[in-house]
Protein backbone atom coordinates (compact mmCIF):
# COMPACT_ATOMS: atom_id res chain seq x y z
CA UNK A 1 0.00 0.00 0.00
CA UNK A 2 1.38 3.57 -1.20
CA UNK A 3 1.55 5.71 2.18
CA UNK A 4 1.99 9.41 1.29
CA UNK A 5 4.50 10.71 3.39
CA UNK A 6 2.65 13.74 6.24
CA UNK A 7 3.83 17.29 5.35
CA UNK A 8 6.95 18.57 6.89
CA UNK A 9 4.84 20.42 9.97
CA UNK A 10 3.69 17.21 11.06
CA UNK A 11 7.07 15.38 10.64
CA UNK A 12 8.33 17.75 12.86
CA UNK A 13 5.42 17.46 15.16
CA UNK A 14 5.68 13.70 15.40
CA UNK A 15 9.41 13.78 15.83
CA UNK A 16 8.80 15.49 18.57
CA UNK A 17 6.60 13.84 20.31
CA UNK A 18 8.74 10.47 19.79
CA UNK A 19 12.14 12.64 20.99
CA UNK A 20 9.71 13.41 23.98
CA UNK A 21 9.98 17.21 23.85
CA UNK A 22 7.12 18.75 22.48
CA UNK A 23 6.18 22.38 24.05
CA UNK A 24 2.79 22.65 25.20
CA UNK A 25 1.79 24.73 22.22
CA UNK A 26 2.99 21.82 19.88
CA UNK A 27 1.56 19.56 22.15
CA UNK A 28 -1.59 20.81 21.42
CA UNK A 29 -1.39 21.37 17.53
CA UNK A 30 -0.22 17.48 17.15
CA UNK A 31 -3.38 16.74 19.31
CA UNK A 32 -5.77 18.63 16.40
CA UNK A 33 -3.75 17.13 13.69
CA UNK A 34 -4.45 13.59 14.95
CA UNK A 35 -8.05 14.52 15.56
CA UNK A 36 -8.06 15.63 11.59
CA UNK A 37 -5.69 12.65 10.18
CA UNK A 38 -5.78 9.59 12.87
CA UNK A 39 -3.29 7.92 10.40
CA UNK A 40 -0.67 10.04 11.94
CA UNK A 41 -0.16 7.71 14.55
CA UNK A 42 1.44 5.25 11.79
CA UNK A 43 3.93 7.63 11.72
CA UNK A 44 4.40 7.89 15.19
CA UNK A 45 4.60 3.88 15.37
CA UNK A 46 7.24 3.55 12.71
CA UNK A 47 9.28 7.16 13.86
CA UNK A 48 9.71 5.19 17.47
CA UNK A 49 10.34 1.90 15.73
CA UNK A 50 13.81 4.01 14.08
CA UNK A 51 14.17 5.31 17.59
CA UNK A 52 14.82 2.12 19.22
CA UNK A 53 16.45 0.34 16.44
CA UNK A 54 19.67 2.95 16.72
CA UNK A 55 18.91 3.29 20.56
CA UNK A 56 16.68 0.80 22.00
CA UNK A 57 17.39 -3.29 22.78
CA UNK A 58 14.94 -5.55 24.11
CA UNK A 59 15.14 -8.71 26.37
CA UNK A 60 12.16 -10.98 27.53
CA UNK A 61 12.47 -9.87 31.56
CA UNK A 62 12.18 -13.08 33.83
CA UNK A 63 8.59 -14.85 34.24
CA UNK A 64 8.47 -13.62 38.29
CA UNK A 65 9.70 -10.07 38.02
CA UNK A 66 6.00 -8.90 36.79
CA UNK A 67 4.52 -10.78 39.71
CA UNK A 68 7.37 -9.11 42.28
CA UNK A 69 6.28 -5.33 40.62
CA UNK A 70 2.64 -5.63 41.17
CA UNK A 71 3.11 -7.23 44.55
CA UNK A 72 5.40 -4.46 45.27
CA UNK A 73 3.59 -1.69 44.49
CA UNK A 74 0.20 -3.01 45.93
CA UNK A 75 1.71 -2.94 49.25
CA UNK A 76 3.31 0.81 49.03
CA UNK A 77 1.90 3.14 51.58
CA UNK A 78 1.91 5.68 49.03
CA UNK A 79 -0.16 4.80 45.74
CA UNK A 80 -0.54 6.28 42.50
CA UNK A 81 -3.47 7.62 43.16
CA UNK A 82 -3.03 9.62 46.46
CA UNK A 83 -1.33 12.53 43.69
CA UNK A 84 -2.91 15.33 42.43
CA UNK A 85 -4.05 14.31 38.82
CA UNK A 86 -3.31 15.34 35.69
CA UNK A 87 -4.77 17.65 33.12
CA UNK A 88 -6.35 16.33 30.65
CA UNK A 89 -3.19 15.15 27.82
CA UNK A 90 -2.96 14.88 24.31
CA UNK A 91 -4.04 11.62 23.22
CA UNK A 92 -6.27 11.38 25.84
CA UNK A 93 -9.20 8.41 25.24
CA UNK A 94 -12.62 9.24 27.34
CA UNK A 95 -11.78 6.65 30.04
CA UNK A 96 -14.55 5.77 33.07
CA UNK A 97 -13.81 6.91 36.29
CA UNK A 98 -12.58 4.44 38.77
CA UNK A 99 -13.56 3.73 42.51
CA UNK A 100 -10.41 2.51 42.78
CA UNK A 101 -9.12 6.42 45.00
CA UNK A 102 -11.00 5.08 47.89
CA UNK A 103 -10.18 1.45 47.98
CA UNK A 104 -6.48 2.68 47.59
CA UNK A 105 -6.99 4.59 50.63
CA UNK A 106 -8.44 1.51 52.35
CA UNK A 107 -5.44 -0.71 51.25
CA UNK A 108 -2.65 1.97 52.37
CA UNK A 109 -4.33 1.64 55.79
CA UNK A 110 -3.64 -1.79 55.74
CA UNK A 111 0.02 -1.16 54.34
CA UNK A 112 2.39 -3.07 56.70
CA UNK A 113 5.56 -4.04 57.30
CA UNK A 114 5.09 -6.32 54.20
CA UNK A 115 5.42 -2.54 51.68
CA UNK A 116 9.49 -3.06 51.95
CA UNK A 117 10.11 -6.51 51.49
CA UNK A 118 11.56 -6.20 48.35
CA UNK A 119 13.92 -3.73 49.44
CA UNK A 120 14.50 -5.68 52.34
CA UNK A 121 15.52 -8.54 50.42
CA UNK A 122 17.91 -6.83 48.53
CA UNK A 123 19.69 -5.41 51.73
CA UNK A 124 19.78 -8.41 53.06
CA UNK A 125 21.22 -10.26 50.06
CA UNK A 126 24.09 -7.66 50.52
CA UNK A 127 24.23 -7.51 54.11
CA UNK A 128 24.86 -11.28 54.14
CA UNK A 129 28.44 -10.82 52.13
CA UNK A 130 29.31 -9.00 55.56
CA UNK A 131 28.45 -11.77 58.23
CA UNK A 132 31.95 -13.68 58.28
CA UNK A 133 33.56 -10.35 58.95
CA UNK A 134 32.38 -10.14 62.79
CA UNK A 135 32.24 -6.86 64.09
CA UNK A 136 31.16 -5.66 60.36
CA UNK A 137 28.52 -7.36 60.22
CA UNK A 138 27.16 -6.31 63.43
CA UNK A 139 27.58 -2.95 62.37
CA UNK A 140 26.05 -3.03 58.93
CA UNK A 141 23.11 -4.56 60.66
CA UNK A 142 22.32 -1.58 62.88
CA UNK A 143 22.70 0.26 59.91
CA UNK A 144 20.39 -1.68 58.11
CA UNK A 145 17.99 -1.50 60.73
CA UNK A 146 18.13 2.14 61.24
CA UNK A 147 18.04 2.48 57.59
CA UNK A 148 14.37 0.80 57.88
CA UNK A 149 13.26 2.66 60.66
CA UNK A 150 14.25 6.20 58.85
CA UNK A 151 12.45 4.84 55.27
CA UNK A 152 9.68 3.19 57.25
CA UNK A 153 8.69 7.15 59.00
CA UNK A 154 9.30 8.73 56.30
CA UNK A 155 7.28 7.03 54.03
CA UNK A 156 4.35 7.34 56.70
CA UNK A 157 4.62 11.18 56.80
CA UNK A 158 4.15 10.71 52.72
CA UNK A 159 1.68 8.55 53.36
CA UNK A 160 -0.13 11.01 55.67
CA UNK A 161 0.47 14.08 52.92
CA UNK A 162 -0.76 11.97 50.47
CA UNK A 163 -4.08 11.07 52.42
CA UNK A 164 -4.78 15.09 52.54
CA UNK A 165 -4.10 15.67 49.05
CA UNK A 166 -6.65 13.13 48.23
CA UNK A 167 -8.73 14.35 51.35
CA UNK A 168 -8.68 17.98 49.51
CA UNK A 169 -9.98 16.62 46.11
CA UNK A 170 -12.45 14.70 47.45
CA UNK A 171 -13.62 18.11 49.40
CA UNK A 172 -14.04 20.28 46.93
CA UNK A 173 -14.68 19.55 43.42
CA UNK A 174 -11.67 19.67 40.47
CA UNK A 175 -13.56 23.24 39.46
CA UNK A 176 -12.99 24.79 43.23
CA UNK A 177 -9.22 23.60 42.85
CA UNK A 178 -6.69 26.36 41.59
CA UNK A 179 -3.54 25.00 40.10
CA UNK A 180 -0.58 26.48 39.31
CA UNK A 181 2.67 25.40 37.12
CA UNK A 182 6.03 27.26 38.11
CA UNK A 183 8.29 28.12 35.54
CA UNK A 184 11.65 29.79 35.42
CA UNK A 185 11.59 33.62 35.54
CA UNK A 186 12.45 34.92 31.78
CA UNK A 187 15.16 36.92 32.94
CA UNK A 188 16.63 33.74 35.00
CA UNK A 189 20.45 33.84 34.26
CA UNK A 190 21.21 30.65 31.99
CA UNK A 191 23.25 29.12 35.02
CA UNK A 192 20.33 29.68 37.32
CA UNK A 193 18.13 27.67 35.18
CA UNK A 194 15.53 25.30 36.53
CA UNK A 195 14.87 22.53 34.56
CA UNK A 196 12.52 20.74 37.75
CA UNK A 197 8.58 21.59 37.86
CA UNK A 198 6.69 22.70 41.11
CA UNK A 199 2.51 22.48 40.47
CA UNK A 200 1.06 24.30 43.33
CA UNK A 201 -2.97 23.12 43.42
CA UNK A 202 -5.16 25.46 46.04
CA UNK A 203 -8.13 24.49 47.79
CA UNK A 204 -9.31 28.52 48.39
CA UNK A 205 -12.37 27.64 50.88
CA UNK A 206 -10.08 25.32 53.14
CA UNK A 207 -6.94 27.39 52.63
CA UNK A 208 -4.94 24.40 51.87
CA UNK A 209 -2.58 23.19 49.26
CA UNK A 210 -0.45 20.24 47.73
CA UNK A 211 2.95 21.16 46.28
CA UNK A 212 4.12 18.74 43.72
CA UNK A 213 7.86 19.38 42.94
CA UNK A 214 9.85 17.08 40.07
CA UNK A 215 12.80 17.64 39.47
CA UNK A 216 14.45 20.18 41.23
CA UNK A 217 18.26 19.86 42.75
CA UNK A 218 18.76 18.72 45.95
CA UNK A 219 20.12 21.65 48.17
CA UNK A 220 22.79 21.34 50.84
CA UNK A 221 21.80 21.36 54.91
CA UNK A 222 22.02 25.09 55.15
CA UNK A 223 19.46 25.79 52.06
CA UNK A 224 16.05 25.20 51.47
CA UNK A 225 13.32 26.09 49.38
CA UNK A 226 10.53 28.82 49.43
CA UNK A 227 7.14 28.75 48.62
CA UNK A 228 5.97 32.49 48.30
CA UNK A 229 2.67 34.66 47.88
CA UNK A 230 3.41 37.89 46.49
CA UNK A 231 0.48 40.36 47.07
CA UNK A 232 -0.94 43.15 45.15
CA UNK A 233 -0.12 46.80 47.02
CA UNK A 234 -3.10 46.78 49.58
CA UNK A 235 -3.73 43.40 49.80
CA UNK A 236 -5.38 42.47 53.62
CA UNK A 237 -2.85 41.15 54.45
CA UNK A 238 1.01 41.45 56.38
CA UNK A 239 3.98 41.11 54.20
CA UNK A 240 7.62 41.88 54.13
CA UNK A 241 9.52 43.99 52.15
CA UNK A 242 8.79 42.60 48.49
CA UNK A 243 5.21 42.25 48.82
CA UNK A 244 5.88 38.33 49.83
CA UNK A 245 4.03 36.36 52.01
CA UNK A 246 5.65 32.72 53.19
CA UNK A 247 3.66 29.68 52.73
CA UNK A 248 6.50 26.79 53.44
CA UNK A 249 10.02 25.92 53.12
CA UNK A 250 10.88 22.17 52.15
CA UNK A 251 12.99 20.35 50.41
CA UNK A 252 13.07 17.63 48.04
CA UNK A 253 14.72 13.96 48.14
CA UNK A 254 17.65 12.57 46.17
CA UNK A 255 15.39 12.42 42.70
CA UNK A 256 14.62 16.18 43.03
CA UNK A 257 10.71 15.22 44.14
CA UNK A 258 8.93 16.26 46.89
CA UNK A 259 5.15 16.79 47.54
CA UNK A 260 4.10 18.10 50.56
CA UNK A 261 0.72 19.51 51.76
CA UNK A 262 0.32 22.95 52.99
CA UNK A 263 -1.32 25.95 54.59
CA UNK A 264 -1.94 28.92 52.28
CA UNK A 265 -3.09 32.81 53.93
CA UNK A 266 -6.06 33.92 53.76
CA UNK A 267 -5.04 36.21 50.89
CA UNK A 268 -5.73 33.01 48.86
CA UNK A 269 -9.88 33.36 49.28
CA UNK A 270 -9.59 36.21 46.89
CA UNK A 271 -7.11 35.02 44.42
CA UNK A 272 -7.06 38.60 42.44
CA UNK A 273 -4.97 40.09 45.32
CA UNK A 274 -2.51 37.26 44.63
CA UNK A 275 -0.15 38.62 42.33
CA UNK A 276 2.52 35.71 41.91
CA UNK A 277 3.75 32.01 43.50
CA UNK A 278 7.24 31.88 43.32
CA UNK A 279 9.81 29.49 44.79
CA UNK A 280 13.55 30.71 46.32
CA UNK A 281 16.51 29.00 47.99
CA UNK A 282 17.04 30.55 50.86
CA UNK A 283 18.92 30.08 54.52
CA UNK A 284 17.51 27.13 56.16
CA UNK A 285 17.67 29.29 59.36
CA UNK A 286 16.28 32.06 58.76
CA UNK A 287 13.97 31.47 55.31
CA UNK A 288 11.65 34.52 56.18
CA UNK A 289 14.58 37.17 55.60
CA UNK A 290 13.68 36.36 51.74
CA UNK A 291 17.20 37.15 49.99
CA UNK A 292 16.95 35.48 47.10
CA UNK A 293 15.81 35.95 43.63
CA UNK A 294 12.82 33.23 42.50
CA UNK A 295 13.97 30.31 40.45
CA UNK A 296 10.55 29.42 39.34
CA UNK A 297 7.13 31.46 39.43
CA UNK A 298 4.12 31.95 38.52
CA UNK A 299 2.31 35.59 37.47
CA UNK A 300 -1.51 35.53 37.98
CA UNK B 1 13.52 -2.62 8.90
CA UNK B 2 15.16 -5.96 9.82
CA UNK B 3 17.34 -5.31 12.89
CA UNK B 4 13.54 -3.86 14.66
CA UNK B 5 12.90 -6.51 17.45
CA UNK B 6 10.15 -9.07 16.28
CA UNK B 7 8.92 -9.36 19.96
CA UNK B 8 8.17 -5.62 20.14
CA UNK B 9 4.94 -4.58 20.17
CA UNK B 10 3.42 -2.64 17.81
CA UNK B 11 3.86 0.82 19.02
CA UNK B 12 0.36 2.77 19.69
CA UNK B 13 0.98 6.00 21.64
CA UNK B 14 -3.24 6.35 22.41
CA UNK B 15 -2.91 2.85 24.12
CA UNK B 16 -0.10 3.91 26.55
CA UNK B 17 -1.56 7.33 27.03
CA UNK B 18 -4.67 5.81 27.96
CA UNK B 19 -3.02 3.37 30.61
CA UNK B 20 -1.55 5.61 31.94
CA UNK B 21 -4.43 7.91 32.88
CA UNK B 22 -6.21 4.77 33.87
CA UNK B 23 -2.92 3.88 36.33
CA UNK B 24 -3.21 8.05 37.08
CA UNK B 25 -6.75 7.21 38.15
CA UNK B 26 -6.17 3.98 40.68
CA UNK B 27 -6.50 1.48 38.33
CA UNK B 28 -3.61 -0.94 39.54
CA UNK B 29 -4.33 -3.34 36.69
CA UNK B 30 -3.00 -0.76 33.86
CA UNK B 31 0.46 -1.38 35.62
CA UNK B 32 0.41 -4.88 34.34
CA UNK B 33 -0.50 -4.05 31.05
CA UNK B 34 2.46 -1.40 30.71
CA UNK B 35 4.39 -4.11 32.17
CA UNK B 36 3.71 -6.09 29.42
CA UNK B 37 4.52 -3.38 26.47
CA UNK B 38 7.74 -2.17 27.55
CA UNK B 39 9.61 -4.13 30.12
CA UNK B 40 11.60 -5.80 27.59
CA UNK B 41 12.75 -2.43 26.16
CA UNK B 42 13.09 -1.33 30.22
CA UNK B 43 14.61 -5.09 30.67
CA UNK B 44 16.74 -5.32 27.64
CA UNK B 45 18.28 -1.62 28.57
CA UNK B 46 18.96 -2.55 31.99
CA UNK B 47 20.93 -5.66 31.15
CA UNK B 48 23.08 -3.95 28.19
CA UNK B 49 24.11 -1.52 30.10
CA UNK B 50 24.75 -3.18 33.31
CA UNK B 51 25.89 -6.45 32.13
CA UNK B 52 24.01 -8.82 34.73
CA UNK B 53 20.62 -10.13 35.25
CA UNK B 54 20.23 -9.41 39.17
CA UNK B 55 21.31 -5.88 38.60
CA UNK B 56 19.00 -5.77 35.71
CA UNK B 57 16.25 -7.23 37.31
CA UNK B 58 16.51 -4.67 40.20
CA UNK B 59 16.77 -1.77 38.17
CA UNK B 60 13.38 -2.94 35.89
CA UNK B 61 11.83 -3.15 39.49
CA UNK B 62 12.87 0.46 40.31
CA UNK B 63 11.88 1.88 36.91
CA UNK B 64 8.27 0.72 36.86
CA UNK B 65 7.62 1.61 40.73
CA UNK B 66 8.81 4.69 39.85
CA UNK B 67 6.53 4.42 37.21
CA UNK B 68 3.71 4.16 39.42
CA UNK B 69 4.55 6.36 42.42
CA UNK B 70 5.64 9.49 40.61
CA UNK B 71 3.83 11.54 38.08
CA UNK B 72 7.14 12.73 36.34
CA UNK B 73 5.60 11.48 32.32
CA UNK B 74 4.39 14.35 30.97
CA UNK B 75 1.91 12.53 27.85
CA UNK B 76 1.55 15.85 26.39
CA UNK B 77 5.39 16.61 26.07
CA UNK B 78 6.07 12.70 24.28
CA UNK B 79 5.88 8.77 24.09
CA UNK B 80 6.06 6.95 27.35
CA UNK B 81 8.07 4.64 25.99
CA UNK B 82 11.15 7.17 25.23
CA UNK B 83 10.48 8.36 28.09
CA UNK B 84 11.11 4.84 29.93
CA UNK B 85 14.40 4.33 27.68
CA UNK B 86 15.91 7.36 28.24
CA UNK B 87 14.84 6.87 32.39
CA UNK B 88 16.20 3.47 32.07
CA UNK B 89 19.43 4.65 30.79
CA UNK B 90 20.17 6.95 32.69
CA UNK B 91 19.85 5.27 36.01
CA UNK B 92 21.65 2.56 34.59
CA UNK B 93 24.39 4.50 34.00
CA UNK B 94 24.11 5.97 37.28
CA UNK B 95 24.56 2.85 38.93
CA UNK B 96 27.61 1.87 36.46
CA UNK B 97 29.21 4.83 37.67
CA UNK B 98 28.35 4.28 41.38
CA UNK B 99 29.73 0.81 40.46
CA UNK B 100 32.68 2.13 39.55
CA UNK B 101 33.36 4.82 42.28
CA UNK B 102 32.80 2.10 44.56
CA UNK B 103 35.72 -0.37 42.76
CA UNK B 104 38.16 2.77 43.32
CA UNK B 105 37.12 3.78 46.82
CA UNK B 106 37.50 -0.05 47.74
CA UNK B 107 41.35 -0.42 45.78
CA UNK B 108 42.25 3.35 47.85
CA UNK B 109 41.29 1.69 51.07
CA UNK B 110 42.68 -1.33 50.32
CA UNK B 111 46.17 0.21 49.22
CA UNK B 112 46.45 -1.33 46.37
CA UNK B 113 48.35 0.07 43.77
CA UNK B 114 48.35 -2.98 41.19
CA UNK B 115 48.20 -1.24 37.38
CA UNK B 116 44.64 -1.75 37.04
CA UNK B 117 42.72 -2.35 33.49
CA UNK B 118 40.70 0.43 32.03
CA UNK B 119 37.26 0.05 33.38
CA UNK B 120 34.06 -0.41 30.45
CA UNK B 121 33.97 2.95 29.38
CA UNK B 122 29.98 3.56 28.42
CA UNK B 123 31.03 4.68 25.09
CA UNK B 124 32.55 0.81 24.51
CA UNK B 125 29.19 -0.12 25.37
CA UNK B 126 27.54 2.20 23.24
CA UNK B 127 29.40 0.90 20.37
CA UNK B 128 29.11 -2.64 21.33
CA UNK B 129 25.16 -2.44 21.44
CA UNK B 130 25.21 -0.77 17.85
CA UNK B 131 24.34 -3.20 14.94
CA UNK B 132 26.64 -2.11 11.65
CA UNK B 133 23.33 -1.45 9.66
CA UNK B 134 22.69 1.39 12.55
CA UNK B 135 26.35 2.52 12.83
CA UNK B 136 25.90 2.97 8.97
CA UNK B 137 23.22 5.01 8.94
CA UNK B 138 24.41 6.99 12.00
CA UNK B 139 27.13 8.47 9.43
CA UNK B 140 24.49 10.25 6.96
CA UNK B 141 23.60 12.45 10.42
CA UNK B 142 25.72 15.95 10.72
CA UNK B 143 28.11 15.48 13.48
CA UNK B 144 25.77 17.60 15.81
CA UNK B 145 22.74 15.59 15.49
CA UNK B 146 24.56 12.29 15.88
CA UNK B 147 26.24 13.90 19.22
CA UNK B 148 22.63 15.15 20.49
CA UNK B 149 21.38 12.04 20.07
CA UNK B 150 24.16 9.97 21.49
CA UNK B 151 23.71 12.47 24.76
CA UNK B 152 19.73 12.19 24.85
CA UNK B 153 19.82 8.46 24.42
CA UNK B 154 23.13 7.09 25.48
CA UNK B 155 24.26 9.60 27.99
CA UNK B 156 20.53 9.62 29.51
CA UNK B 157 20.72 13.75 29.51
CA UNK B 158 17.54 15.86 29.25
CA UNK B 159 17.81 18.66 26.33
CA UNK B 160 18.09 21.21 28.59
CA UNK B 161 21.16 19.31 30.35
CA UNK B 162 22.44 19.15 26.41
CA UNK B 163 21.85 22.97 25.87
CA UNK B 164 23.85 24.28 28.64
CA UNK B 165 27.17 21.13 28.06
CA UNK B 166 27.53 22.21 23.94
CA UNK B 167 26.33 26.19 25.02
CA UNK B 168 23.66 26.03 22.24
CA UNK B 169 20.25 27.62 22.46
CA UNK B 170 17.46 24.90 23.65
CA UNK B 171 15.71 25.37 20.13
CA UNK B 172 18.42 24.67 18.10
CA UNK B 173 18.95 21.28 20.12
CA UNK B 174 15.39 20.43 19.34
CA UNK B 175 15.20 21.13 15.69
CA UNK B 176 18.70 19.06 15.78
CA UNK B 177 17.50 16.18 17.46
CA UNK B 178 14.50 15.90 15.28
CA UNK B 179 15.94 16.65 12.05
CA UNK B 180 18.34 13.50 12.87
CA UNK B 181 15.65 11.21 13.78
CA UNK B 182 13.93 11.65 10.45
CA UNK B 183 17.19 11.83 8.59
CA UNK B 184 18.07 8.56 10.32
CA UNK B 185 14.11 7.15 9.22
CA UNK B 186 14.91 7.82 5.64
CA UNK B 187 17.84 5.98 5.76
CA UNK B 188 17.35 3.37 7.74
CA UNK B 189 13.83 2.61 5.51
CA UNK B 190 15.89 3.14 2.10
CA UNK B 191 18.39 0.32 3.77
CA UNK B 192 15.05 -1.94 4.34
CA UNK B 193 13.75 -1.34 1.25
CA UNK B 194 17.22 -2.29 -1.01
CA UNK B 195 16.93 -5.76 1.00
CA UNK B 196 14.49 -6.92 -1.14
Amino acid sequence: MIRLMPSETDQNLIAGYILGDLSPEEGRLLKQRLLVEPALSDEMTALQAVLETAYGTESTPPAHLKDNILAAVANRPTPLWAVPQPQPNLLQAPLPQSSAQREGREGREEASAEETRPRRARTRQAASRWLPYGFSAAAAILVFALGIQNYTLRQSVQALQADLATELASRSGPEAMLTFALDAPENAPVIDEQTGEVTITVDPAQLEAVLNAQGLQPLSEEKVYALWAVVREGAFVTTDAKNAVLIATFNVDGDGQQTQAVAVPSVFQNVADVKAIAITIESAIAPQQHQSSPILIHQL
Amino acid sequence: MGSVSANRPEYNPQIDTDLWLALRRGQAEALGKIYDRHAGLVYGISYKVLGNTQEAEDLTQDIFIKLAERATYDPDRGSLRTFLMILTRSRAIDRVRSRQSTQRSKRVWQADYVPESPPLSIDAMVQAEKSEQVKRALTHLSSEQQQILHMAYYEGLSQSAIAKKLSTPLGTIKSRARRGLLTLRKILQSDSQNDY
